[in-house]
C-alpha cells in the first residue's frame, strides 16, 4: 500500500519534470544590440503569429528579442521569468497578461524600477504599463456590424451564437453589432450599458431584428445542437448567423452542412479558424473579423524598441495602441490566407533558430 | 418485472414530453429534427452506456467528458495534423483510453482510493493534457477523412442504398450514431443480462461482500467496468470530434460527465449500485436530449435550460421512488397479518 | 504441487452428480482419517486474539457442532476454514495434505463450503443466479466463441437449482428474485448454495438461527443426507437442544480457547454449558432486584414497520428487565428502532410515566427519557473515530452541554469523566479515540452516554454482544444498579443464557409481533423457542 503510494509519487513528479524541461532553451542574445522581452499567456499556435511580427520588427528596429511563452501559462511561470529579465538589465518588456490581479502590484514594481513594461493582447488595465497593445472587442462588434449591414442592405433577421453571454468579449462584440446597426455615433470604446438577451430585439425601428442570442455555456457540440433547433424553428425567417466566438461559427457551419441548408442563409463570423477561411474562400462565409497576432507582436517590439533608443514611441493619450481586426472577405481570403500561411512558417522559422519548443 | 414496468413508466415521460412539444411546434416531428434528436441521442448515449456499467458497481465516472476532449483532440492532431494513419491512430485511442480506464479501476481496487477522487483527477488531468500536447489549439479534419466521417454523417439505410432512394428514405433513415448505440446497446444487453462477467457485477453491486464471499474476483470485475467506461468516452470522443468536424480541447466534452450520469439516472440504474437496464438507459438519455430540444423548439428562454432539465429529472426519480415505496407497504401488508390491516384501517 | 492435486481433487466432483462425486471421495481419502485437521491455530485481530491455540478435527461423514458463547471464536475459526480470514498461526490439513486456504475460492476447490450467520445473498439476483454465483453454469456452445463469450446457461441452472431447493425443502421457483424471500427462505437458498458445489465439508454458521420448526427439522434432514454421503458437516449452533440431537461430537470454545470436546454420548446441555461458561447455569449470573408497580413505558398498539404484524402492546414497570426474544428477523430491532422514532411505526401510541409521547425523530424520544443502545456498536452507537468525552457527552450537546449553540467543553468533561469513573471504563486517556477500545469498554462508552442523560425507559439491542465475560457481568452489573434507580429496560437478546437468566419477564416476538409471554417459572429454552417459531400467518 504504501509502497504503491509513492510510486504514484514519484510518477507525478517525473511527469511534472518532464513538463518543465518543455521551458528549456533559452538561448544567450547577441550582446550589442538591445534586447527586449516578449511573453504569451501560454503555449499557443496563437502566438507563433506573433513570434513571426516579432522577429520582423526586431530586424527592423535594431534590437533583440526574448520570446518566452509560459508553458503552464501561470501567472507564476510570467513572474520568474520577468525577473530573470530585469536581472539581465532588458531594455523593455511586453506581455499578455494572464491573472491581471494577481500580476498588477508585481508589474507596478517592476515599471517602478524603471524598465519600460507594456502589455499586449490581454491587459492589467489597473497597472501603470507604458500602453495596452490590442483591439477593442467593442470596435471589431461595429466591423461586424457594418458587415450585417453590407450583407442584408434591405434588412433582415439574424442570429448571434455565442458561449456565454456573461464574458466581456461577447458582451462588447454583441453591442457593438446592435449599436452599429441602430446607427449610433461612432465609438471605439464599449460605453457600458449592454441591451438585455430578449427574442425578436428590433434594431434600426425593426429594419433588422436580431432573432435571439443562443448560449452554449462554452461547449462546441451544444453549439452545434443550438444552430439545428435554431435553423429549424426560425427557417422561413432566418438571413443570417454570426458566430462571435471562435468555435461558434464552425459549429453552425457543421450543422447547416449536415442539415443540407449551407446556402439558405448568410454565415458572418468572428478569428480564423480553418472552417472559417476555407468557408470564406468556398463562399458560404460572408465574412470574419480576424484578430493580428502578428501587429501584436510587431507594435509590441516597435515601441520598446523605439524607447530603447530613445526615440519617441508615439504612444497616444489614451495609452491605447490599436491592432484593429482585420475583416476577411472573399477578395482578400487568398491574399490574408497565404499571409497567415507566411507569419506561421516565418514564426516556426524564427522559434527553430531561438531554439524554443513549438506548440 | 421491476425493470419492465420502470421503463414502461419512463416512456411514458419520453412520450409526454414529445407529445406535448409536438403540440407547441408540430416542426418538432420533422425528420430534420427527429434525425437530430436521434443523433444526439446515438452520441450521447454511449457515453451513458459506459457510465451505467461503472454506476452498477456503486462506481462513478468523472472523466468521461475530458476523455471526450483528450481522444477527440489526439484523434484529429494524430490524424490531420501529423499524418498518422487512420488505423494506427484508431489504435491507439482504444489502446490509450482501456489504460486510462485500467488506471481507474487498479488505483481504485488497489490504491482504495475512492472512485469519486480518482476520477475526479482524471477530469483535470485529462483535459489538461489535451490542451498541452495541441497548445490550446483547435483540431479539426479539413474535408478530408470522408471514409471515418460516415461513423457520424452517413444515415441508414439511406447511404447503402443502391441507386437513388425513395423520398421516405431519405427523409426516416437512421443517422449512424444512433445505430452504433443500438449495436452496443444490443452488446452491452448481452453481457449485462446473460454473461457471466454481467452476473458478477450485479452482485458485486449490489453486496460485494457476499460477492467475495462466493469467490468472485472484485477487483477484476470492477477494473473491468472503469476501462469499459473510459473506452466508450473515447469512442464518444471520436465521433464527437468527426461530427462537428472540429475540436476545442479546452471546451470541448465539458460536464458530459454529469450528462452520462443523468441518463442513466433518469434510464432507472440506481447510483447505489446493482441494478442496470440497458434500455432504461437509452430511454434516460433521449429524454435528456428530447428535453433540450424541446426547449430550444418550444421557445422557453434557453436562460432556464438547465433548471427545466434539473427539474423534470428530479420530478421523474421522485416519482418513481414513490411509486417503489408504495409498492414496497402494499407488498409487506399482503403478507402481514390481515387483522392488523383491519385495525389499522380504522385507527 | 500438492496444492494443485487438491484443487483438483476439489472441484471434478462439480460436474458429477452427487453419487459418484461422494464414491470417489471415498477411494481419494488417503489421511488418518481426517477430511479436516488443524492445528495450533491462533488469529489475532488488532488489539484482540479471537483465537489461541485451537485444535479442530473432522472425519469422514462426521457431524461436529461447535458451541460457545458469542466472542468465544467460533465464527472466527470457521472463517479462516472457509478461507474468509487468514490464521495467524497453524498448520491446516486437507485430507492429509498441509494447505494454507486464504481464499474463498480456494476454499471451494478443497471442497469447503461456508454458510454463512450472516446472509452472504445478493438481493437483486434470482435464487439461480444467486446458488450459482462465481461458479456458473455456461453456454456450452456460442459459435466457436465459448472460451471468450461467457454465457450464463439459464435452463441448467435453473433446473439444477430446483432440486436443490427440493433438498432443502423450499418449494419456490429458482427465478425468484432473492429481495423477494422471507429471511427463512434466505437462509435456506445459502444452504442449497452450499450443497451446490457437492462439498466434502460443509460449514453451518448458526443456520437456524432465522428458521421456523418445520423448516429445521428440514435442514436436519438435510444434514442427515449429507452424512449418509460421507459429507462431513461442521454446525455452530446456540440453541444446545439441536445440538444434542444433531451432533456425532461436540467442541467447546470459550474466549479463543478450546475448553473441551464431548463425544456423543457425553452430549449434555448441562456439560456443554458447564464447558462453555466455565461453571454451572445455577451459577450464571442472575439479577436480583425490586420492581415497582408503577408503568414508565407503556405501548399500545403499535404496528412495527418493515415486518409489520399483529398490533403490539406492552408494558414495562418501573426498574423491571423485560427481554426480548425471537429468532433473528422477528422484528425486535425493528421494533425498537421505531419506538426509538427511527423508523415511523404504521400504527400505536407510546406512553412515558403514562403521558403520551408522539416520537418522530431520536430527539423526542432522548426529550422524553427513552434512550437506545444500538445493536450495531460500530455503525449506530458510536462514532469509533472521535475521542471519549465526545462520544459520551455526544447526546447532550443540543439540550445541556451548550449555550447559544457554543459547546460547553469543561462541563462536558465533567460529565464524561463522571461517567468512566462511574462505568470503570479502562482507558489511558479521555481523548482516547474510541476505536482503540476493547469492545466492552466501547460498550461501556455507549452506555456512559445514555446515564449521563438521566434515562427513564432504556431500550437495550443485544447489549452484550461480542463482549467478553468479565465485561458482559459488569454491564449486567450496571443493569442491576439501573433497575434499582426505577429505570425500565426493554433488553433484546438473542443469547439463551442471558434471556433466561436476567430477565423479568420475557417477552417473545415472531413475524413482526408478539406471539406470547413467560414468568420465570415457565422459563425454559423449549417455551422460548417455540414461541419464537410460532407463526401467527394465515396461509
Amino acid at each position: 500500500m504504501m509502497k504503491s503510494r509513492v510510486l504514484v509519487l514519484v510518477m507525478v513528479l517525473l511527469l511534472a519534470l518532464t513538463a518543465m524541461s518543455w521551458a528549456r532553451g533559452q538561448r544567450a542574445a547577441v550582446e550589442e544590440r538591445p534586447t527586449v522581452a516578449f511573453m504569451s499567456n501560454g503555449p499557443y499556435e496563437f502566438w507563433v503569429y506573433a513570434a513571426a511580427g516579432v522577429e520582423q520588427a526586431g530586424e527592423e528596429f535594431g534590437v533583440n528579442v526574448e520570446f518566452f511563452m509560459p508553458p503552464g501559462g501561470l501567472p507564476e511561470e510570467q513572474r520568474r521569468f520577468i525577473e530573470a529579465m530585469v536581472a539581465r538589465e532588458v531594455a523593455g518588456i511586453a506581455i499578455s497578461v494572464t491573472d491581471p490581479e494577481n500580476l498588477t502590484p508585481f508589474l507596478n514594481e517592476i515599471i517602478e524600477m524603471g524598465v519600460p513594461l507594456l502589455t499586449h493582447d490581454s491587459d492589467a488595465p489597473g497597472s501603470n504599463r507604458l500602453a495596452f497593445v490590442g483591439m477593442s472587442n467593442y470596435a471589431a462588434g461595429r466591423t461586424a456590424g457594418r458587415t450585417i449591414r453590407e450583407a442584408l442592405p434591405d434588412g433582415g433577421n439574424f442570429i448571434i451564437s455565442v458561449g456565454r453571454l456573461d464574458a466581456q468579449n461577447a458582451i462588447e462584440r454583441r453591442q457593438g453589432i446592435i449599436d452599429e446597426l441602430n446607427g449610433e455615433p461612432d465609438a471605439f470604446f464599449y460605453p457600458g450599458t449592454m441591451t438585455p438577451d430578449r427574442p425578436d430585439i428590433p434594431i434600426a425601428g425593426g429594419k433588422w431584428t436580431l432573432i435571439d442570442t443562443i448560449v452554449d455555456a462554452g461547449d462546441p457540440i451544444r453549439a452545434k445542437s443550438n444552430a439545428e433547433d435554431a435553423i429549424l424553428r426560425h427557417s422561413e425567417r432566418l438571413d443570417l448567423m454570426i458566430g462571435l466566438w471562435s468555435y461558434s461559427t464552425p459549429a453552425i457551419i457543421s450543422a447547416a452542412q449536415d442539415a443540407g441548408v449551407i446556402d439558405d442563409f448568410i454565415i458572418v463570423a468572428f478569428d480564423q479558424e480553418e472552417e472559417v477561411l476555407q468557408g470564406i474562400k468556398d463562399g458560404y462565409v460572408f465574412a470574419s473579423m480576424a484578430q493580428d497576432p502578428f501587429m501584436y507582436g510587431y507594435r509590441s517590439v516597435e515601441v520598446l524598441a523605439k524607447i530603447a533608443h530613445g526615440q519617441d514611441p508615439g504612444i497616444p493619450d489614451n495609452k491605447f495602441i490599436d491592432v484593429p481586426a482585420p475583416r476577411i472577405t472573399r477578395e482578400n481570403i487568398d491574399e490574408v490566407w497565404g499571409m497567415f500561411r507566411q507569419q506561421l512558417s516565418d514564426g516556426r522559422q524564427f522559434l527553430d533558430d531561438m531554439g524554443i519548443d513549438q506548440p | 418485472m421491476g425493470n419492465m414496468k420502470r421503463i414502461a413508466g419512463i416512456s411514458i415521460l419520453l412520450l409526454v414530453i414529445v407529445t406535448i412539444t409536438a403540440i407547441i411546434d408540430i416542426r418538432f416531428l420533422s425528420p430534420f429534427n427527429v434525425r437530430n434528436v436521434l443523433r444526439w441521442t446515438g452520441l450521447f448515449g454511449i457515453l451513458s452506456l459506459g457510465a451505467a456499467f461503472v454506476i452498477v458497481t456503486g462506481g462513478i465516472d468523472l472523466s468521461i467528458g475530458s476523455v471526450v476532449a483528450m481522444i477527440g483532440t489526439f484523434s484529429a492532431y494524430l490524424m490531420a495534423r501529423q499524418g498518422v494513419s487512420v488505423a494506427l491512430t484508431l489504435f491507439l485511442m482504444l489502446l490509450l483510453s482501456l489504460a486510462l480506464g485500467l488506471a481507474h479501476g487498479l488505483l481504485i481496487t488497489k490504491v482504495r482510493v475512492q472512485p469519486f477522487v480518482v476520477t475526479l483527477c482524471g477530469l483535470f488531468i485529462y483535459r489538461g493534457m489535451a490542451r498541452f500536447v495541441v497548445g490550446d489549439m483547435t483540431q479539426g479534419y479539413g474535408t478530408g477523412f470522408l471514409g471515418l466521417k460516415n461513423l457520424v454523417k452517413s444515415r441508414f439505410p439511406q447511404t447503402f442504398w443502391p441507386g437513388t432512394p425513395p423520398e421516405f428514405i431519405v427523409n426516416w433513415s437512421i443517422p449512424m450514431p444512433f445505430m452504433i448505440l443500438l449495436i452496443l446497446a444490443i452488446i452491452l444487453a448481452i453481457v449485462l443480462n446473460k454473461s457471466v462477467y454481467g452476473r458478477h457485477l450485479l452482485a458485486l453491486g449490489a453486496n460485494e461482500r457476499a460477492a467475495r464471499y462466493s469467490g468472485i474476483h472484485t477487483h477484476r470485475v470492477i477494473i473491468i467496468a472503469y476501462m469499459i467506461s473510459a473506452s466508450f468516452a473515447g469512442l464518444g470522443g471520436l465521433l464527437f470530434s468527426l461530427d462537428l468536424n472540429t475540436v476545442q480541447p479546452s471546451a470541448s466534452g465539458q460536464m458530459y460527465e454529469l450528462y452520462a450520469i443523468a441518463g442513466c439516472v433518469v434510464g432507472g440504474i440506481s447510483l447505489r449500485g446493482g441494478e442496470g437496464n440497458i434500455t432504461g438507459v437509452i430511454i434516460g438519455t433521449a429524454i435528456v436530449r428530447v428535453l433540450y430540444n424541446s426547449i430550444n423548439i418550444a421557445g422557453i428562454a434557453t436562460q432556464l435550460e438547465f433548471a427545466v432539465l434539473g427539474m423534470v429529472i428530479l420530478i421523474g426519480v421522485s416519482v418513481d421512488e414513490i411509486v417503489k415505496m408504495i409498492a414496497e407497504k402494499r407488498r409487506i401488508m399482503e403478507s402481514a397479518d390481515p387483522e392488523a390491516l383491519q385495525r389499522k384501517a380504522t385507527a | 504441487m500438492s496444492d494443485q492435486r487438491i484443487a483438483t481433487d476439489g472441484s471434478t466432483p462439480q460436474t458429477k452428480d452427487e453419487e459418484s462425486a461422494a464414491g470417489e471421495r471415498v477411494q481419494t481419502d488417503v489421511s488418518n482419517g481426517f477430511v479436516i485437521e488443524a492445528r495450533g491455530i491462533s488469529k489475532v485481530f488488532p488489539g484482540v486474539q479471537a483465537l489461541r491455540d485451537v485444535d479442530l478435527t473432522l472425519s469422514r461423514g462426521e457431524v461436529l457442532a461447535v458451541v460457545g458463547e458469542n466472542g468465544a471464536g467460533k465464527s472466527t475459526l470457521m472463517k479462516i476454514l472457509a478461507g474468509v480470514e487468514m490464521e495467524s498461526e497453524g498448520v491446516i490439513k486437507v485430507d492429509g495434505q498441509q494447505v494454507r486456504i486464504g481464499s474463498v475460492d480456494k476454499a471451494l476447490d478443497l471442497g469447503i463450503a461456508l454458510v454463512h450467520q450472516e446472509l452472504n445473498l445478493c438481493p437483486n439476483l434470482s435464487i439461480a443466479d444467486n446458488v450459482f454465483l462465481g461458479r456458473e453454469k455456461l453456454v456450452k456452445s456460442v459459435g466457436g466463441l465459448e472460451k471468450v463469450v461467457r454465457l450464463v446457461d439459464k435452463e441448467t441452472s435453473e433446473a439444477e437449482t430446483a432440486d436443490l431447493l427440493k433438498k432443502v425443502g423450499l418449494e419456490t421457483r429458482p427465478d425468484t428474485l432473492v429481495r423477494d424471500l422471507t429471511i427463512g427462505s434466505q437462509q435456506l437458498v445459502e444452504i442449497a448454495k452450499a450443497l451446490s458445489i457437492n462439498a466434502k465439508v460443509v460449514i453451518f454458521d448458526e443456520p437456524t438461527s432465522s428458521l421456523s420448526g418445520p423448516e429445521t427439522e428440514r435442514l436436519f434432514a438435510v444434514i442427515k443426507d449429507l452424512k449418509d454421503h460421507g459429507v462431513s458437516v461442521v454446525y455452530i449452533s446456540h440453541r444446545l437442544g439441536e445440538v444434542k440431537h444433531v451432533a456425532d461430537r461436540v467442541l467447546v470454545l470459550r474466549d479463543g480457547e478450546v475448553t473441551g470436546q464431548l463425544s456423543a454420548e457425553e452430549i449434555t446441555k448441562e456439560a456443554m454449558i458447564h464447558l462453555m461458561v466455565g461453571r454451572d447455569i445455577e451459577k450464571f449470573y442472575s439479577i436480583k432486584h425490586k420492581i415497582s408497580d408503577k408503568v414508565r413505558l407503556e405501548v399500545r398498539d403499535f404496528i412495527v414497520p418493515k415486518q409489520p404484524g399483529k398490533p403490539i402492546n406492552l408494558k414495562v414497570h418501573a426498574g423491571e428487565i423485560l427481554v426480548l426474544a425471537g429468532l433473528v428477523g422477528a422484528g425486535r430491532t425493528e421494533f425498537a428502532q421505531a419506538l426509538y422514532g427511527i423508523d415511523q411505526p404504521w400504527a400505536g401510541r407510546i406512553f412515558i410515566d403514562g403521558r403520551e409521547v408522539k416520537v418522530n425523530d431520536p430527539i423526542d424520544a432522548i426529550r422524553a427519557g427513552m434512550l437506545l443502545v444500538p445493536e450495531d456498536r460500530k455503525l449506530h452507537g458510536l462514532v469509533t473515530e472521535m475521542d471519549v468525552v465526545n462520544n459520551i457527552t455526544l447526546a447532550g450537546f443540543k439540550d445541556r452541554l451548550s449555550k447559544y449553540g457554543i459547546v460547553d467543553a469543561r462541563q462536558a468533561r465533567e460529565v464524561a469523566s463522571r461517567m468512566i469513573k462511574e462505568l470503570d471504563v479502562r482507558l489511558h486517556s479521555m481523548d482516547q479515540i474510541v476505536q482503540t477500545l476493547s469492545g466492552g469498554n466501547q460498550q461501556k462508552v455507549v452506555l456512559g452516554k445514555w446515564l449521563s442523560m438521566d434515562p427513564k425507559v432504556l431500550l437495550l439491542d443485544e447489549p452484550t454482544r461480542g463482549i467478553d465475560v468479565v465485561a458482559k457481568e459488569e454491564v449486567y452489573k450496571l443493569m442491576e444498579r439501573l433497575a434499582e434507580e426505577k429505570v425500565a429496560m426493554l433488553v433484546i437478546s438473542s443469547e439463551m443464557q442471558e434471556v433466561l437468566s436476567i430477565a423479568d419477564r420475557i417477552v417473545v416476538m415472531c413475524e413482526g409481533t408478539v406471539t406470547g409471554e413467560l414468568l420465570p417459572d415457565q422459563y425454559s429454552e423449549e417455551n422460548v423457542i417455540k414461541l419464537a417459531t410460532e407463526t401467527t400467518r394465515h396461509g
